[in-house]
């Protein structure tokens, strides 16, 4: 229940065995590979370089085809849009794909695909625009190739903006008699012109024409009529679609084959260069090689067992790690605790020697989920939706583990419901009395008392880290910062609790307690000890220590004055004479900052009243969804209306649970990291990484057929 | 007690209060989602398997909205309004202390939402950047909607208050 204990491992073996080693290493999948720490050059030769570079190109190749088939593949899995496709296969499968000549063959034709399908693409773009550019210059029975003109007459073809069509026909004919202007159809906001006069007076049109707002028109590239011309180019789009979607055929077809081989064969790749790559981190000499790592002390007959092929090529020892070691982290808590483990992995592991936060905030987490959800009919739906995800559809074993988190928190949920009495939030009145009966209070009429509850807990959790830090450091000798710490906050709050319930005791317990906790957090006690000063100066600041705690003494259980004009006085007469006086008065000093800064706990605790807030937000709407159905009743007649009802009660508690799950999680969990974490834990651990292949979509079994043991990351 | 208060009726104070709740809510939580949703929509766009991860975020600044109609809801609840056939008698002294209990929620829902829909975007990146990191990245934009919450619990606690003081 714990950080999982870890051994550093190393295996010294010739060089000549090294290929032996690491595939051994990789079949046992246990040890995460460390960098050499002896500084020893890594045995990367050129031989390994180039077979990095070969795998490199294989790799790009893989990946292509297979996102090229990818585009063309479509899942028949459920919800396929929200879960990632995986595909499942065999170890001895995975690792026997290799780039062979039909994986080539289908390369070049993915290629070929790719290119033409672009090619078509951006082809029939090209003819869209001609025929819209054309498509103006239909009706005109005029060759392109003849839009210059003939011998005699000079031809312009163009655009003007038909608001000003009227205006430049009269410039022309002011400024050329013998001009004809054909006016042939529209362009957006603008008219096309064809503009024909006689040659000798081509000067005096095209400068007339330059001072207008006429744009010049022309097709170099064609020569027959307009109108023929579009339809060359529409037969030509013909031709292309239907190339088009052959195209498209085939690489479905391709995709439907091959896609799944081209993913895994994409990711063994990746697998089998991360193999070579992890040499990088291994040492070597002329004739040996030194691998380090880290293997979980649970594992190691494992590792053990693999490595017996090699045995006589390999001398391995494992030692416990020293205390500067960070070895990798894994978490080693009971089965019904591990879907907990996804709140510390979103948080970050702990460090070695840290405490697993896990088990501490699991019960929390539970029960805090359950009030922010706290409906009984919302829990069960939540449980049944978690479950048939798990079960029923393909998912990758991190959404599992999610998902039994979800279930725990569908159960907490059934739980708070009962003690609140929420059935899908149905009114009291239809609720069965039986199942009232284990009903504790209403959180609508007892806001305060939900309020109060929510406050509490969270007392009770920031006491749990609290204490947890306290533990923590007296288990490695630091008590002294244990007191001042942790130990002196826990005895103000118990202070403060004790004084609040026993009655006629509040300012007892208060200034007796904030008077131990200053001298506490201050280290008070601790100063004479760590002056050096000659013994009647010591003497003096004891003096003063003692009259001090008599002071808050007196001040909290009514002793007499005297008592108090002994401290005041002590208290000037050590700041002026006495260094261990001093330091002791500014101890105190420094202890009363300390204890203000406590203050940051009240927000801390006032914090866990969104759990109250979002218990009755959900119940709130959920009221408002059975009313709403019983309005549709009431206007829609018994049967009609029952129909209509029932439907509008379901989607509206459905787009309920959705928001409240969201809330019922992000906040218990906000509570956890911000206001729990940071009393104790740090964290920062490294994931426990073992050597083996790091899949994505493929999900492998250890023997062929197997559904059981899926393992990827 | 009067009827009227500064020219209004205690019922128009008490609607015009919950009505603010809903629309300062809403209005927040629109401009939150819009802006969390261009974001999602360009990552979705360039990965459709993020698709699951960052819909949660695009939801966040939604629940301010639904803080604001749980204002009004209380209102119409705590009041008598809701369901009712006769009108209720609300003192105007009352129905102004309404409209004053339901300002937390109508001014902080509506900028908390805000801001939320501009965080979630920041978070939004990291899931873009890395997919594994879609939980860490809740949680920033939930750190500002611990204020839309209190201002719900600060809103429940006057309104619960009111009812107490002046309905029995």
């Amino acid at each position: 229940m714990a950080v999982a204990r870890m051994l550093k491992v190393t295996a010294i073996s010739h060089a000549l065995a090294s290929e032996a080693l690491v595939d051994s290493l990789r079949k046992a999948g246990v040890l995460d590979i460390a960098q050499d720490a002896n500084e020893l050059p890594a045995p990367v030769s050129a031989d390994v370089e180039a077979r990095i570079a070969t795998l490199d190109e294989q790799i790009a190749d893989a990946q292509f085809v297979a996102e090229f088939l990818g585009r063309y593949h479509t899942s028949d899995a459920p919800f396929a849009s929200f879960i990632s496709e995986k595909f499942h296969m065999s170890e001895d499968e995975f690792y026997a794909l290799a780039p062979d000549e039909e994986f080539s063959d289908l390369y070049r034709e993915c290629v070929f695909l790719s290119d033409r399908l672009a090619s078509i693409e951006r082809h029939c773009e090209r003819l869209r625009a001609l025929i819209t550019d054309l498509r103006p210059w239909e009706p005109l029975h005029l060759q392109i190739s003849q839009w210059r003109g003939s011998e005699h007459v000079v031809l312009f073809t163009g655009t003007v903006p038909a608001s000003e069509g009227e205006a430049i026909r009269a410039r022309l004919r002011e400024a050329v008699v013998e001009v004809s202007v054909e006016e042939l159809g529209p362009v957006g906001s603008r008219s096309a012109w064809v503009v024909m006069a006689h040659r000798d007076q081509v000067d005096e049109v095209r400068s007339t024409l330059h001072l207008t707002n006429f744009t010049e028109v022309g097709f170099p590239e064609l020569s027959d009529y307009p109108a023929e011309e579009i339809s060359i180019a529409e037969e030509r789009l013909v031709e292309l679609d239907a190339e088009e979607q052959r195209m498209l055929e085939r690489a479905k077809e391709l995709s439907e084959e091959r896609h799944e081989h081209s993913v895994g064969l994409a990711e063994a790749l990746v697998s089998a260069r991360d193999i070579l790559l992890v040499r990088e981190r291994f040492g070597s000499t002329e004739r040996t090689i030194v691998i380090t790592g880290w293997v979980m002390a649970a594992r190691r007959a494992k590792l053990e067992a693999a490595l017996e092929p090699v045995r006589f090529d390999v001398d391995l020892t494992f030692e416990e790690p020293d205390p500067d070691d960070h070895p990798p982290i894994e978490l080693d808590n009971p089965k019904w605790l591990r879907p907990f483990e996804v709140l510390t992995d979103l948080y970050g592991r702990p460090q070695y020697h840290e405490v697993d936060p896990t088990p501490l905030m699991a019960g929390f987490f539970f029960i805090f989920f359950g009030m922010a959800l706290a409906d009984v009919g919302y829990g069960i739906a939540l449980m049944i939706i978690a479950q048939l995800i798990k079960r029923k559809l393909d998912v990758g074993p991190g959404v599992k583990k999610f998902m039994e988190l979800l279930t725990y928190g569908g159960a907490a949920s059934v739980l708070l419901g009962v003690v609140t009495g929420s059935y899908f939030a149905v009114s009291t009145d239809l609720v069965p009395s039986f199942l009232l009966s284990f009903k504790l209070f209403d959180p609508l009429e007892d806001i305060m008392l939900f309020l109060v509850i929510s406050i509490a807990l969270g007392v009770v959790h920031i006491l749990v880290g609290i204490v947890t830090r306290a533990v923590m450091q007296i288990k490695v000798g630091d008590w002294r910062d244990a007191v001042a710490g942790e130990i002196s906050t826990i005895v103000l709050l118990a202070a403060i609790a004790a004084g609040a319930l026993l009655t006629g005791t509040m300012s007892a317990f208060i200034i007796g307690g904030l008077g131990l906790t200053l001298l506490l957090k201050g280290r008070v006690l601790e100063v004479p000890s760590k002056v050096e000063a000659p013994a009647w100066d010591k003497a003096l600041g004891w003096a003063w220590i003692i009259s001090a705690v008599a002071f808050f003494a007196a001040a909290a259980l009514g002793g007499p004055s005297i008592v108090s004009q002994v401290f005041l006085g002590l208290t000037a007469a050590s700041m002026f004479v006495s260094k261990t006086g001093r330091k002791a008065v500014l101890a105190l000093l420094l202890g009363a900052y300390d204890t203000y800064g406590m203050s940051g706990l009240i927000s801390d605790f006032l914090s866990y009243t969104r759990l109250a807030a979002l218990g009755l937000a959900g119940m709130l709407v959920g009221q408002v969804a059975n009313q709403l159905g019983f309005i549709v009743m009431e206007l829609m007649g018994p049967v009609v209306g029952l129909v209509f009802a029932v439907l509008v009660v379901l989607i509206l508690h459905v787009i309920n649970l959705a928001i409240n799950l969201l809330g019922a999680f992000v906040h218990p969990t906000r509570l956890q990291f911000v206001e729990f974490f940071s009393k104790f834990y740090e964290g920062g651990g490294r994931n426990y990484a073992p050597l083996g292949p790091k899949t994505k979509s493929v999900v492998l079994h250890p023997r062929v057929g197997s559904q059981e043991g899926g393992k990827t990351t | 007690m009067n009827e009227v208060f500064w020219g209004m009726s205690g019922m128009t104070w008490a609607l015009m209060g919950a009505g603010f709740a809903v629309i300062g809510g809403g209005i927040g939580s629109a401009i939150g989602i819009t802006t969390i949703s261009n974001t999602a929509s360009g990552i979705v766009t360039e990965d459709s398997e993020k698709f699951g991860r960052v819909l949660p975020l695009a939801a966040m600044p939604g629940t301010q909205g639904i803080y604001g109609l749980i204002t009004a809801i209380l209102v119409l609840q705590f009041f008598e309004i809701l369901l009712q056939e006769t009108a209720p008698t609300i003192p105007g002294e009352l129905g102004f202390k309404i409209f004053l209990s339901c300002l937390p929620v109508a001014v902080l829902c509506l900028v908390t939402a805000i801001y939320q829909g501009m965080t979630a975007v920041g978070a939004a990146g990291m899931i873009a950047r890395r997919s594994e990191d879609s939980g860490k990245a809740l949680i920033f934009p939930a750190l500002v909607e611990t204020y839309a919450v209190f201002s719900l619990i600060a809103t429940i606690l006057m309104l619960f208050s009111l009812r107490n003081m002046y309905m029995g």
